[in-house]
């Protein structure tokens, strides 16, 4: 930086008489002139102003200011008036047409609490022309669907900010950047809060010792008077947010926790307010002053807390790209994801994850859609293969035609289906709602009760218990502990790639009860690997070779198991697959057939013993003698038996459920651990489904773990359903759970998880429990301070707060 | 008082040519950063300078306490009130050292401490991150912290005052006089400055020591005062004197 000064500073020395001041171009007084500086300064205040600038980043203003440059013409803001959000462009731009409606999301500014869920949900009856207003509370972001022949869109953004709630378009809005605005003003109230604190500290310094030493009287009335001054603007300041959310609350007649604290505020304001009219007792600021700092502090750390939990619930929902690579005008051009429309061309580079549904124009790649399909295999695509949003792209640069975009693709209507699902409350959080509803108002009439106790000895006592008792009560565990508990773990089990459709679901995974295994695909991995070999191993290398030239799972399995580069494919010639079931191939003239017993012996080769048992054989002949049989077999999952052991350590009946013979299930079973009484075989969907409710009718818990599609009476009706392969669509509308990860373990992973998240729900129940009828106790009977009140209230916050966010940190069966 | 706070406006008047050339740059930034597009310009403006008033004035409270507490610290100990007299010499020494340093002599330089700068850095990375007109007010309440002799000066002489409520009127009028240049600012510093500019170092020294042996004249002429409070009741007097008529002679009561 100080290069690019440098020459600035030289010449001005050498073409002024006096040498001037690096920053304010005055002359340097002689005295302070340093031979061979290039910088020089005429006091220590340009000194400091000029590394102030340049520590800043900001040396650019030298440069300008040399220049002479004009400043930027202004550009217009959008005001109060929101009079830009009619205008088509935006309407295309944010809106979406939903049959002869619009529908637009705005992420909403000051969105607190359950009760503004009343209050924006109330839209349709305030204002005619909105049809509906859904709050997304923990997004902070509301879908309002309108008829915008009978209102417009700015009439109902001027009515969101009338009621408090600023909004701004979701659609192409930097959410981190609107949060870390709410947090910079935070932390200026926060500042404020102490400064006002600092100096109202230093006033009642002042006045103690004032009147143990003789104060003059006007000098305390002034004192007295500044340090209303002083509280009052930290109430009106820093504090206000306490007065807006107990504001809020009293209109849409549902008591918040700001209430207690807002009356507590009033109350204390009031009372010192009066001492100092009335020119005796204490003024009460300093401590009112501390309160509010305090609890800013308590609320700051406690927002941050929350957001990193959402942070990980929004995971979830970030399975598309935020930049993508899109054709404009025969150029790509980089655009936020938000701004694709069907019909885009998109480039997608490796290692990129698919914008949209659509379909490969130019290019070919293999692709990851395991979130989609279970499919754990990376899937090969050349022009015309469809492509879905929210795969990965792990190959080469493909060019791909979208669809549908946004919530149109498969992957949005797939965190639709997981967004309604959160939005159920599970049964702890209705008992938290519950009881949250009568939690203030009994808090309220408890300060009550203790002032009216405590008003015998004096009215500031009385003021100071009952203030203790409106701060130090805490519903913290009702109100956000709990959804709060439960979002991270879905957030979490989301980031595993376990995708869970209900928070009800983990109420039940929490008990022991019966659950049962569909085999194939669940239990096996539900495709064909080779197991045995019997024959001349001198061919295993041409069988690998023609194998490798067919595009079924037993000839991909074959060739895998022989894979050999001592082959050259252009040796295998006139590769023919007569019929289904095999395949026929020359090399070096000799006549391979490759395939079913069936199918060798439909092409005249010599069979003579007949395939037995479970497995699938695959015979190979060569000019119609046959030379070889290979034993193909669907294995069962590594982790299979672990799985089941560990479920089984967790008091849960494990059972599997088989469409297949008996003694294919029998060996599946036994192999990875389940009793021969729990193995049900050659059971049809039905019967799947009538064990399921038979087993409910025992009063257990039934939990279906199972193909999504071919199981799907059975996972709807259980408890709780869990799909493990086939599309994840299919899989949510049938089950609660969605499990994307291969494997057994991860159904091990989410029950530990269900279990720990329950645990840490009822021990927050306990500790609130605790901590407010202890503090209560304390409060009512005098020995609660308000301002240690202001301490253990965020402290207990913050304890059930860390409690729940505690999942999120620590690995499961760690 | 008001013939002090006549003489604080006229001498911050006259040196704000030398804020503005120095505080020009927060100025620019606080109203517009780098590549930023500009709104209304009044808006940052008013931030800016009602940030440099609240700590302007806290400073000002904060030395008239300062000079309260050392007033009455040595009344306690026998020697009187002191504190205008150390502010008149502290500004005569300042101002003398810098009509040095315009004679070309070489004089030691305070520096002021190194956490007041890195304070400043850090405020100011801070205020860039907001909005134009927090920015503004952000970076007028910074501005404090620069070390600029001229604006401690004025510090000293809201010591001299010994009372929170005058050292801080003392400093409301130093920054009212400083508003006209800042204000102005746009038409541009070298302007302003003309054939002044060159001959400001010594202006500002001149005016310092002025002010200085102004002051100490008032200390003079109020330690009169208390000599003769003292004669009537000197265990009472001394007390409530130092804290009713710790003004300078000029605006003590008659």
């Amino acid at each position: 930086m100080s290069a690019i000064l440098e020459p600035e500073a030289i010449t001005r020395s050498s073409t002024e008489t006096a040498t001037l001041c690096t920053h304010c171009a005055t002359p340097v007084p002689a005295g302070l002139v340093k031979a061979g500086t290039a910088t020089q300064f005429c006091c220590e205040g340009c000194r400091a102003v000029y590394q102030t600038i340049i520590g800043c980043g900001l040396a650019e203003y030298y440069r300008l200011r040399a220049l002479g440059e004009e400043v930027a013409t202004p550009v217009p803001t959008m005001g109060g008036t929101f009079a830009s959000f009619d205008t088509d462009a935006f309407l295309a731009l944010y809106t979406n047409r939903v049959e002869t409606n619009r529908q637009i999301e705005f992420i909403l500014e000051g969105v607190s609490c359950g009760a503004c869920i009343w209050l924006i949900e109330k839209l349709p009856e305030v204002l005619p022309g909105v049809l509906e207003a859904r709050l997304n509370l923990r997004a902070a972001s509301v879908r309002v669907t309108w008829d915008a022949n009978r209102v417009k869109l700015s009439a109902i953004a001027k009515l969101l900010a009338r009621f408090g709630y600023q909004p701004h378009p979701a659609k192409g809005l930097d959410k981190q950047a609107l949060v870390r605005q709410q947090e910079r003003r935070m932390l200026i109230d926060i500042g404020l809060a102490f400064a006002l604190m600092g100096n109202l500290m230093l006033i009642s310094v002042a006045l103690y010792a004032g009147w143990a030493g003789n104060m003059d009287a006007t000098m305390t009335r002034f004192f007295r008077w500044l340090s209303v001054l002083l509280g009052v603007t930290s109430l009106a300041v820093p504090g206000r947010c306490f007065f807006i959310n107990a504001w809020r609350s009293i209109r849409n007649r549902a008591a918040n926790l700001d209430l207690p604290i807002a009356i507590a505020l009033v109350a204390g304001g009031v009372g010192g307010a009066m001492n100092v009219l009335l020119d005796h007792a204490e003024t009460y600021f300093d401590s009112l002053s501390m309160l509010v700092f305090l609890l800013l502090v308590g609320r700051y750390i406690q927002n941050r807390q929350q957001r990193r939990a959402d942070a990980a619930v929004e995971l979830l929902f970030s399975m598309m790209p935020s930049t993508v690579h899109v054709e404009r005008d025969g150029q790509i051009v980089d655009l936020p994801g938000e701004a694709l429309q069907v019909d885009d061309r998109v480039e997608i580079r490796s290692g990129e994850l698919v914008p949209g549904d659509g379909c490969v124009l130019r290019g070919e790649s293999t692709i990851d859609q395991s979130l989609l399909t279970g499919e754990s295999e990376p899937v090969e695509i050349t022009i015309g293969s469809k492509v879905f949003g929210g795969s990965l792209n792990r190959g080469r640069t493909i060019f791909v035609q979208l669809s549908a975009v946004g919530r149109q693709t498969r992957v949005g209507k797939l965190m639709e289906l997981v967004e309604q699902g959160l939005a159920e409350k599970p049964a702890a959080m209705r008992f938290a709602d519950r009881i949250g509803r009568w939690f203030i108002p009994g808090v309220c009439v408890a300060a009550a009760v203790t002032f009216a106790i405590w008003l015998r000895v004096s009215l500031s006592v009385a003021l100071d218990h009952s203030m203790a008792m409106l701060i130090v009560t805490c519903p913290c565990v009702l109100g956000l502990a709990t959804p709060l508990t439960m979002s991270v773990a879905l957030g979490q089990l989301a980031r595993r790639r376990i995708l869970v459709k209900s928070a009800a679901a983990l109420e039940q995974l929490a008990q022991a009860g019966t659950i049962a295994f569909d085999k194939t695909g669940t239990l096996t991995q539900g495709l064909p690997s080779v197991v045995g070999y019997e024959g001349d191993t001198r061919y295993q290398p041409m069988i690998a070779a023609i194998e490798a030239q067919v595009e079924h799972p037993i000839a991909r399995a074959i060739a895998r198991a022989y894979a050999s580069a001592a082959i050259n494919p252009a040796e295998i010639v006139e590769v023919t697959e007569p019929s289904h079931g095999g395949v026929g191939a020359f090399f070096h003239g000799q006549r391979f057939l490759i395939g079913s017993a069936a199918f060798i012996v439909s092409q005249q080769a010599l069979l003579e013993k007949a395939p037995d048992g479970d497995r699938t054989s695959v015979f190979v002949a060569v000019d119609g003698n046959v030379v070889a049989r290979i034993e193909l077999e669907d294995q069962t999952r590594n982790d299979a038996g672990e799985a089941v052991r560990a479920l089984s350590e967790m008091k849960w009946s494990v059972s599997m459920l088989s469409g297949d013979l008996e003694s294919v299930a029998k060996r599946v079973g036994a192999s990875v651990g389940i009793r021969e009484a729990q193995i049900f075989a050659q059971t049809t969907p039905e019967e799947k489904l009538k064990w399921v409710r038979n087993s409910q009718r025992e009063g257990k818990t039934v939990v279906m773990i199972g193909d999504g599609v071919n199981d799907a009476a059975a996972l709807a009706a259980a408890d709780v359903g869990i799909g493990v392969r086939g599309g994840a669509e299919a899989s949510l509308a049938a089950a609660d759970v969605y499990i994307a990860t291969p494997g057994v373990m991860p159904v091990v992973d989410l029950i530990r998880t269900a279990r720990r998240t329950m645990q840490i729900v009822r021990r927050n129940f306990a500790i609130t429990l605790f901590y407010n009828v202890v503090a209560g106790t304390l409060a009512i009977s005098g020995l609660m301070n308000p301002l240690v009140a202001a301490i253990l209230m965020p402290l207990s916050s913050l304890t059930t707060i860390s409690f729940a966010t505690a999942s999120a940190r620590r690995k499961v069966g760690a | 008082m008001m013939a002090m706070a006549i003489s604080v406006f006229l001498a911050s008047l006259l040196g704000s040519l030398h804020c503005a050339g120095m505080c020009g740059a927060f100025l620019a930034v606080a109203i517009h950063a780098p590549g930023e597009q500009v709104t209304a310009r009044w808006r940052p403006q008013a931030a800016y300078h009602v940030g440099r008033l609240i700590t302007y004035a806290s400073l000002g409270v904060a030395s008239g306490a300062a000079g309260a507490l050392i007033d009455l610290g040595s009344t306690l100990t026998g020697i009187g009130p002191i504190a205008m007299s150390i502010a008149g010499a502290t500004m005569i020494l300042f101002g003398l050292m810098t009509l040095l340093r315009v004679l070309g002599v070489s004089v030691p330089r305070f520096r002021p401490p190194a956490f007041m700068q890195s304070m400043l850095i850090n405020g100011h990375q801070f205020s860039l991150r907001f909005g134009t007109t927090v920015r503004a007010s952000l970076i007028g309440l910074f501005t404090t912290l620069v070390p600029c002799g001229w604006l401690y000066a004025f510090a000293i002489v809201a010591a001299s005052t010994s009372s929170p409520i005058r050292g801080g009127l003392v400093m409301i009028v130093f920054w009212a006089g400083t508003l006209p240049m800042l204000v102005a600012l746009g038409t541009g510093i070298r302007s302003l400055l003309g054939a002044l500019g060159k001959h400001m170092p010594l202006i500002t020294s001149l005016t310092v020591i002025a002010a200085g042996i102004y002051t100490l004249s008032g200390r003079a002429m109020m330690n009169v005062g208390n000599i003769i409070a003292r004669t009537n009741n000197p265990l009472i007097q001394t007390t409530t004197d130092s804290a009713a008529d710790s003004s300078p002679a000029c605006c003590a009561k008659e």
